[in-house]
């Protein structure tokens, strides 16, 4: 099963991105900080003059935006890890978790527009195009404190420059142990096996049932009406039984 | 009733998507047809449903309306196992518990069937369903109704071969309700509808002495 494979290469991606976020990431975003404290000046002095007055300096300034542009980019990468074990589903549920966004900012996530904005660019990288309605209607979320907004400000472009880089990491170790996204024919097979009714009997990866259901869920528009209930009820039936039958066909078949 | 040739082609791809009859996962199309039978032979699923031991004297059957909330309390008298595959359930002499087909069926609405237990097990001292129709329509797992009516314990194993259905064909007609126990993967538990026919022999006991 797909969740038993991606369990067992947990270490690997823990060390990996540990290895990763110290050799590569935090050169690259001390410089993106650098670069973008340099392009703008009169903001890097006025932040500094007013760090003067409590003690501090601007390497003071370059730690707290590395800091969180490091923050950032855990996110950003564990949001690509996810989206290249379940593909599609994963902007799904991402949507329908998170939705509609806004609210207060805090210092170590991108911005809600910003992070979806590079869930997007890593599902076309990925030859998935998302449906053009989702998240259309997302707001931003806003930082609270002034000093807040002056660091984000500045480890934001940071982060901006690293995403690429966290991306492609986090792509390369799932292919690396032969996890790719779900199959396109297979969710198409097994989205046409729900719509029969039945759950899926020739063996799906857990990313593919659950893409299926989400599809169907959303051709139906949510299913969240009281009249939908009993459908509702039968889709997540049909999505558990086909995961059943998979991890059955998994053992006899070997 | 369906030979084991009729089974198969009603199981195939070139059946009528209206007359597919669907059986997930697969039987073994060439077991089924070397057997030269009329069942198809179904496995146990994970999932159980015992009855908890409990100081109530006793459960009406007499059946309930909408505006008795039942289920709830009915489920509360249960308590659900799952068994993975490789481990067992065991089944003292005496006791009852719900299973459930590892397998997932949609009869089209030309066909009906019942569900009977399989001798081999049954000489053991296991009896596997007592309500055994299967309707047009329906469309999930089977919940099975196992009873050790021997004297030792038995060890039932998911994925064991545990009954069989046989299949006979019926007019279709235009009612296409899947039925109750429909969509459930799980043993399902419900109690009987109410009976207005019941109710009024109950209800006018006393006053017609």
């Amino acid at each position: 099963m797909l969740i038993l494979r991606v369990a067992a290469i947990a270490g690997d991606v823990e060390s990996e991105f540990d290895r990763f976020l110290k050799d590569k990431v935090s050169t690259i975003a001390l410089a993106g900080i650098d670069a973008a404290l340099d392009r703008h000046p009169d903001r890097r002095d006025a932040l500094v003059t007013e760090l003067v007055h409590s003690g501090h300096d601007i390497v003071y300034l370059q730690n707290a935006c590395l800091f969180t542009a490091m923050r950032q980019l855990e996110e950003v990468f564990c949001d690509h890890f996810g989206l290249g074990v379940f593909g599609e589903a994963f902007l799904y549920a991402y949507d329908y978790f998170l939705a509609p966004g806004g609210g207060q900012r805090t210092v170590g996530y991108p911005s809600a527009r910003d992070r979806v904005k590079y869930l997007v660019e890593g599902a076309r990288v990925l030859g998935i195009e998302p449906e053009a309605r989702l998240f259309s209607s997302w707001q931003d979320s806003a930082p609270k404190q002034t000093l807040e907004t002056d660091v984000l400000f500045f480890a934001d472009q940071a982060v901006g420059a690293c995403v690429d880089l966290v991306r492609s990491t986090a792509f390369g170790i799932l292919r690396d142990k032969a996890i790719l996204p779900p199959d396109p024919g297979v969710v198409e097979r097994v989205e046409h096996a729900f719509k029969a009714g039945v759950p899926d009997g020739d063996g799906a990866t857990l990313a593919e049932i659950v893409t299926a259901g989400w599809r169907y869920l959303r051709e139906k528009g949510g299913l969240s009406l009281e009249t939908d209930l009993n459908e509702h009820d039968m889709l997540c039936e049909l999505m558990l039984k086909s995961i059943e039958v998979s991890e059955f066909k998994l053992r006899v078949e070997g | 009733m369906l030979s084991a040739v009729e089974i198969a082609k009603a199981l195939g791809p070139d059946a009528p998507a209206d007359e597919r009859l669907t059986v997930v996962p697969w039987p073994e199309a060439a077991d089924l047809q070397d057997r030269g039978g009329t069942s198809i032979d179904l496995r146990l699923g994970r999932w159980f449903r015992s009855f908890k031991q409990t100081r109530t004297k006793s459960v009406s059957l007499a059946g309930f309306d909408d505006a008795t909330p039942t289920l709830a309390s009915e489920i509360s008298r249960t308590k659900q196992h799952f068994v993975p595959f490789g481990d067992s359930y065991v089944l003292h002499p005496g006791r009852f518990v719900l299973g459930v087909t590892l397998e997932w069926l949609r009869l089209p609405a030309g066909l009906s069937g019942y569900i009977t237990g399989k001798s081999s097990l049954g000489r053991h001292g296991l009896v596997i369903e007592t309500a055994a129709g299967l309707h047009p329509h329906f469309s999930g797992c089977l919940t099975l109704e196992l009873a050790n009516v021997g004297e030792v314990p038995l060890e039932i194993f998911p994925g064991m071969k545990i009954c069989q259905i046989f299949l006979h064909r019926v007019t279709p007609s235009e009612h296409s309700s899947l039925g109750t126990f429909s969509g459930r993967r799980k043993p399902s538990l419900s109690s009987p509808r109410a009976d207005n026919v019941l109710r009024n022999l109950r209800d006018r006991a006393d006053s017609n002495p």
